[in-house]
């Protein structure tokens, strides 16, 4: 029987894990922080398309010299999409990669602030 | 061609894309934290543990028999006050793993490392279940 639809239509899905993330917001910014074990600054890729933010990273294969004889995780590369919202500039994006962890700072447009009412006694 | 088969698969990747709601994936967290892996080598068991965004004193590896145990606590990321957060998927809090290992080894000479979010600890096999290599002579 032919397998074609749902299965061929999301590749990547095999081939990719998703990395667990925190996402908060602070006055100014947005911090994402993924867990991507066994990737380091420079196997680590940001990249902004349009609306689209995808973070990716590899990590180095087994060595071959040694059988696994037991497996809990799979060491397949790590990536994800988000889709950004408007209120947050494209231009300026801070990144991180610190034991296993991405850390990237996004500023918020100077709009999207919150603004600071000061009270006066 | 109707696939019924493939019918089903779509009904239920796009269901999966309602609970995620934004983002195109979901987080591949599950079961116990941290996963571990162990590689049999000849002369050595070397098991490896994912567990980003520690640092290596905070990691309290042990070995008693060929029972290896990793324990630690995962801190979460304190921020300024009043933060809201969108995602809260990395797991944090104290975690404890006890994993027997599937050989003879000599704990005490066990050495772990950290390295990009990664723990290895190298276990040597006890002398007894070492592979030795039989010399054939002639007679």
């Amino acid at each position: 029987m032919e397998r074609s639809g749902a299965r061929a239509a999301r590749p990547a899905e095999a081939e990719f894990r998703t990395p667990a993330v925190d996402i908060f917001e602070t006055d100014d910014s947005v911090v994402l922080l993924a867990d991507m074990p066994g990737v380091n600054e420079k196997s680590v890729e940001v990249a902004v398309e349009q609306d689209t933010l995808t973070i990716a990273g590899r990590v180095e294969a087994k060595p071959a010299e040694r059988a696994r004889v037991y497996t809990e995780y799979a060491s397949r590369p790590f990536r994800r999409s988000f889709t950004l919202s408007v209120d947050l500039r494209r231009d300026g994006i801070e990144g991180k990669m610190r034991n296993g962890v991405l850390r990237l700072t996004l500023r918020k447009a100077e709009e999207a602030k919150a603004r600071r009412i000061p009270i006066k006694s | 061609m109707y696939d019924p088969l493939a019918e089903i698969e779509t009904l239920q990747s796009r269901l999966m894309d309602l609970f995620t709601g934004g983002s195109f994936g979901r987080s591949d967290v599950a079961g116990d934290f941290p996963p571990l892996n162990v590689d049999n080598g000849d002369g050595d068991l070397v098991v490896t543990a994912e567990l980003p965004g520690m640092s290596f004193d905070e990691i309290d590896v042990s070995m008693s028999g060929n029972v290896l145990t990793v324990r630690g606590t995962r801190k979460p990321e304190i921020e300024a006050p009043g933060k809201a957060y969108y995602r809260r998927e990395r797991p944090s809090g104290a975690f404890c793993r006890a994993l027997q290992l599937p050989e003879r080894v000599t704990g005490e000479a066990a050495e772990a490392t950290y390295t990009d979010g990664i723990l290895t600890v190298r276990v040597p096999k006890a002398p007894e279940v070492k592979p030795h290599r039989v010399v054939v002579r002639n007679p």
